[in-house]
């Protein structure tokens, strides 16, 4: 009754919006031609996702001895991996009902954490040498001593099925879902976190739409950027949002604070129509007493504008 | 082969590299991963390069502050060589082009207040990198002898190295002359290594495990990291690395991290201050677009610089001495040559006067950009931005 209370409350929030509002489960794959994992989605309490969660249950052979790992995982807006919790009643245990230690599930945490495992490149074939390939889904063998650092000793195949359920398959679907609740308390609650890979993903993923109705948070990113993100922004960026008014007010303003390269994307790719007058002070300003590529590209736009 | 190439913001730059580096990466290993040949014939396929191999270059001719003329010997007959040009590209390491025509150069380790650079030692000194004398073994199916030497250092089982393959820290000749002790130092080089294999073959309690090794190659060229660096218009130092302060006039981009060498403390003690083994110390960056200002001296009006020899700080010196970095700046000054033939500008003026087009051919690059990325091994511990554009 609650639940459909709240439900009804959260879609007349969104009747303004474009935000659609998915029912659970958002998506859902399988793992090891068997086993079907679903992802719900979380929202906050505006209706905004916070997170993706699945109720795990796989079973896993170490060493022909199978039994079920039921697990919670929980995966951020981006689909990264964010962390798991054990099910009441329902422990972790290695091989030979080993329960796992205080120890292991913090290794587990940082095998499962870490998205730049070696068990990326590995098939579960390939885990263990002398593999003698089975029906029963369990092989016997020394793990291979590049592997087993990152697993658990007597709980090779759990961190490894586990660590591609986390990393692999779930990411390419979850950020499906995220890109079609984008709304603007969604970007807005990404932007704010000032997470160089979640811009990344805003501007990878965003249509010319998208950039539109969003440019005020993504101008935002640029000022934060690190590194090449306010070049590969700007970049991303279509030509003529960049030009139009919010965006040139943008840049007559923060034209001195953005690096020599972002500078030089950004005039690569206004366009000379439609200069304001703050924004060729501003590039007046910026003329340096060196020959640059840079200056180049002002000098072209103030030419063309003075035509 | 190491670090990183096409990288931002320049991703052009290094396909060049990538047309001539070898498909396999390891310090130590068979010739045949080197793929000298590789090289070699890219080169003699090139109708507007002539190729002088086995000439040391020992003089310059001098008209004011531009080189006229370099001259150099073969190594072999001692015949001479001028070459006259309007240009010159020092990629000696050495730097021994711009010593010889009077550029301003540093060496040894700068103070730390002379750049402010927190990794600096406290006061200057001349403990550079070292030179790796580099060997490996093959297992025969035979057993081998290896004679009992004499002329070693004195050797004991708690000194020596029971295996069969010396890599990149073995490496001697830290605190000497890299300049006029370079075969002094390779010499210690092999000394150690000769001692230490005569030990394993001859005396050490595992000598069994040793019988059928056999030293198949012992570097006589030792490989050098650190001697002089030219001074330019700019010298490139620790915090601007560190704190990514972009220029405008950045190029090929340094990856890897910082990484500098010592000597292994209790390998000094062992060897009475003549440490033969080092360690490395890494400090994590941001790949780092090197000022074109560090490519060029600022004495000698018509020199470029690329590799080991630029000017840059000690500190700084130990990212940009990657072989693939140090390609990348070929690529550059060959670019900048270029615009200087057509335009008569010297370097200084390509900076002032004609920079733009400089970074239109960076953008564009040279070499083959359709050829699959071989160069992906040994990329290093450099940060990288996490996401990028797709």
């Amino acid at each position: 009754m609650i639940r459909a209370v709240v439900f009804f409350l959260v879609s007349a929030l969104f009747t303004e919006s474009k935000t659609a509002f998915y029912d659970n489960p958002v998506a859902h794959f399988t793992v090891a031609d068997s086993v079907n994992i679903e992802i719900n989605a979380i929202y906050d309490s505006l209706g905004v996702l916070s997170n993706y969660n699945a109720h795990i249950i796989t079973p896993v052979c170490e060493e022909d001895k199978c039994y079920a790992i039921e697990v919670d995982f929980y995966w951020d807006q981006i689909g990264r991996f964010h962390h798991y919790d054990t099910v009441p009643g329902k422990g972790l245990t290695k091989l030979d009902h080993d329960p796992f230690t205080e120890s292991d599930f913090i290794k587990l945490k940082n095998i499962l954490n870490n998205s730049n495992s070696i068990l990326a490149s590995y098939t579960k074939e390939e885990l263990v040498r002398n593999t003698r390939s089975s029906d029963v889904d369990g092989v016997s063998g020394a793990t291979i001593k590049e592997i087993q650092e990152s697993v658990i000793n007597g709980a090779v195949y759990s961190c490894f099925t586990l660590w591609h359920i986390a990393n692999g398959l779930a990411v390419d679907s979850l950020q499906k879902v995220t890109k079609k609740l984008f709304s603007r308390e969604l970007i807005k609650n990404l932007v704010i976190q000032d997470d160089q890979e979640i811009n990344y993903f805003l501007i990878n993923s965003f249509s010319e739409r998208d950039f539109t109705d969003y440019l005020p948070e993504i101008l935002q990113t640029i000022l934060q950027g690190k590194g090449y993100y306010a070049k590969n922004a700007v970049e991303k960026i279509p030509s003529e949002i960049l030009s139009n008014i919010l965006g040139q007010g943008f840049f007559a303003t923060n034209f001195t604070r953005l690096d020599y390269f972002a500078q030089v994307a950004f005039l690569k790719k206004i366009s000379t129509k439609s200069i304001n007058e703050d924004l060729k002070t501003t590039l007046r300003n910026n003329v340096d007493n060196r020959n640059s590529y840079k200056n180049d590209l002002i000098k072209v736009l103030l030419d063309d504008v003075n035509d | 082969m190491g670090a990183r190439i096409n990288l931002e913001p320049y991703p052009a730059l290094g396909n060049l590299v990538n047309e001539i580096g070898p498909e396999l990466g390891g310090n130590a290993q068979q010739k045949t991963y080197y793929e000298d040949d590789k090289k070699l014939k890219a080169v003699l396929n090139e109708s507007n390069i002539s190729l002088f191999l086995n000439y040391h270059a020992n003089r310059v001719e001098m008209d004011g502050n531009k080189i006229v003329k370099v001259i150099a010997q073969n190594l072999e007959t001692g015949e001479k060589q001028a070459f006259s040009a309007p240009l010159f590209a020092d990629c000696t390491g050495d730097g021994t082009i711009g010593y010889l025509a009077g550029a301003e150069y540093m060496s040894g380790r700068e103070s730390r207040e002379k750049f402010n650079e927190p990794t600096a030692p406290e006061k200057a000194d001349n403990l550079t990198m070292g030179i790796s004398v580099q060997w490996f073994s093959e297992t025969t199916e035979h057993t081998s002898t290896f004679p009992n030497i004499k002329w070693g250092l004195p050797w004991s089982e708690e000194k020596s190295f029971a295996i069969t393959r010396g890599d990149w820290d073995w490496e001697t000749g830290m605190g000497k002359d890299m300049i006029n002790e370079t075969e002094f130092i390779r010499d210690y080089g092999l000394l150690v290594v000769y001692s230490n294999w005569s030990f394993l073959k001859n005396h050490h309690s595992e000598k069994e495990k040793f019988e059928n090794e056999s030293l198949k190659w012992v570097a006589y060229v030792g490989g050098k990291r650190e001697s002089r660096r030219l001074v330019g218009d700019y010298i490139l130092t620790e915090n601007d690395l560190t704190g990514r302060n972009l220029m405008p006039d950045g190029t090929a981009p340094t990856s890897w991290t910082i990484d500098l060498h010592y000597p292994d403390a209790e390998n000094s003690k062992q060897f009475d201050g003549e440490a033969f083994r080092s360690i490395a110390e890494h400090i994590k960056i941001y790949p780092y677009p090197i000022p074109f200002r560090c490519l060029y001296s600022k004495d000698i009006d018509n020199l470029l610089m690329a590799g080991r020899d630029i000017s840059v700080s000690h500190v700084a010196l130990g990212t940009v001495r990657l072989m693939r970095t140090g390609g990348m700046m070929g690529e550059v000054i060959g670019m900048a040559a270029s615009i200087s033939n057509e335009r008569k500008a010297i370097p200084r003026e390509i900076y002032q006067n004609h920079f733009s087009a400089l970074e239109k051919l960076m953008l564009e690059g040279i070499g083959n950009p359709n050829l699959t990325n071989n160069q992906d091994y040994n990329l290093g511990a450099t940060l990288m931005e996490t996401g990028s554009i797709k």
